[in-house]
């Protein structure tokens, strides 16, 4: 719990500093403590879908493991972390209702075909640069507020909208 | 007496005759189909009954004819299957002409949530030449199990449920037999080249 409190008043100076966490959004880091977010994304969403994906790296450069145990948005009913694994060809997806343990020194990557954060009841389509606040939930009650740039993802060309 | 004699050799030569040409015709004929049996081997689209996006009725004999590419998910799904829809809509754009020689299905293994007002909001995010397909579970399994496409419900409980699936793309040639998949996550211009082949009827 000490990686929660340690920094909490850092977090608060930077918050009233920077007018809140879209301000560092150039960067499009966020950290608290020895947790650190890279660049979190979300694919667009094609119109009545009502799940969407979010993407990033979480790394925890602390001495102790951190849980994430979910999270929430505005423009989502929920937020679960899914693992996702393709063998044989065979899509399986799950929802990691224990949360996900990132190990001292560790990190877990978030990235299609693998680890996503799942929006569900989403109230409408995520956009092609949309800007969506999410907030990360941790065990303890620690949270860290991010935007996902909704985005393609790399490699896949961009389509075109019709 | 002669006349006696001379018949049932008449009639022993007929008969010779006619096994000899009966076993070399039938020996030809096994011959020439064998090849084609052999490639008839694999899957083969089987007869079923469903509804498009836009509420239409689509059987079998609508997609026979001309090739098929065939991928089965549902909208629900927030990874693999709007990636592999965005990877098609752009390999047809690249094809020109002969993307108008194929139908491409997007074949919904969640009928229950995917209703064809939802395929047609959705799908309209994808190029317009992509049908969705819908209906009764028992119909969708008929399509699935022609190509041993593997679905099944998962972390049932309530509205919370996905769907374990198939992640590839499949391709279908115009007799409605199998020709070839293309992977979740292929490379671009391999899947590209393969759904050219399969327009341009070259086989797999």
């Amino acid at each position: 719990m000490a990686w929660l409190f340690r920094p909490f008043r850092l977090f608060v100076l930077l918050l009233i500093s920077t007018g809140g966490w879209a301000a560092l959004s150039d960067a499009h880091d966020y950290a608290l403590g020895s947790v650190s977010i890279a660049h979190p994304w979300a694919m667009p969403t094609a119109p009545g879908a009502r799940t969407g994906a979010a993407f990033m790296k979480i790394s925890n450069r602390g001495k102790t493991a951190v849980r994430l145990t979910g999270g929430s948005s505005h423009f989502a009913g929920g937020v679960e972390i899914h693992s996702m694994s393709i063998d044989d060809g065979i899509m399986r997806m799950r929802h990691l209702q224990d949360g996900l343990v990132i190990p001292a020194g560790g990190e877990a990557e978030f990235r299609p075909g693998g680890l996503h954060l799942m929006l569900t009841g989403l109230q409408r389509p995520l956009v092609l640069h949309d800007r969506v606040p999410l907030t990360l939930l941790f065990e303890g009650g620690a949270k860290i507020n991010v935007v996902l740039f909704v985005d393609q993802p790399v490699g896949t060309p961009t389509h075109q909208g019709h | 007496m002669l006349g006696l004699t001379r018949f049932p050799v008449l009639a022993l030569v007929g008969v010779l005759i006619f096994l000899v040409l009966g076993i070399a015709i039938g020996f030809l004929q096994s011959n020439s189909k064998a090849p084609a049996q052999l490639q008839q081997g694999g899957p083969v689209l089987a007869p079923f009954q469903l509804v498009d996006h836009l509420g239409r009725a689509v059987s079998e004999r609508d997609m026979l004819g001309r090739p098929a590419v065939l991928f089965f998910g549902f909208t629900y799904c927030p990874d693999v299957c709007p990636v592999t829809l965005a990877s098609l809509s752009a390999a047809l754009g690249k094809m020109g002409n002969d993307a108008g020689s194929i139908g491409v299905f997007f074949v919904s293994v969640d009928p229950e949530r995917d209703t064809p007002t939802v395929l047609k909001a959705y799908l309209s995010a994808f190029d317009p030449r992509i049908r969705g397909l819908t209906g009764a579970p028992g119909q969708i399994a008929a399509l699935a199990k022609s190509f041993g496409i593997y679905h099944a419900k998962a972390n049932s409980g309530g509205e919370a449920y996905t769907i374990d699936h198939t992640a590839s793309v499949i391709l279908v040639d115009a007799s409605g037999q199998f020709q070839a998949t293309i992977a979740y996550g292929e490379n671009a211009d391999v899947a590209l080249a393969k759904l050219q082949r399969l327009a341009r009827g070259e086989g797999g």
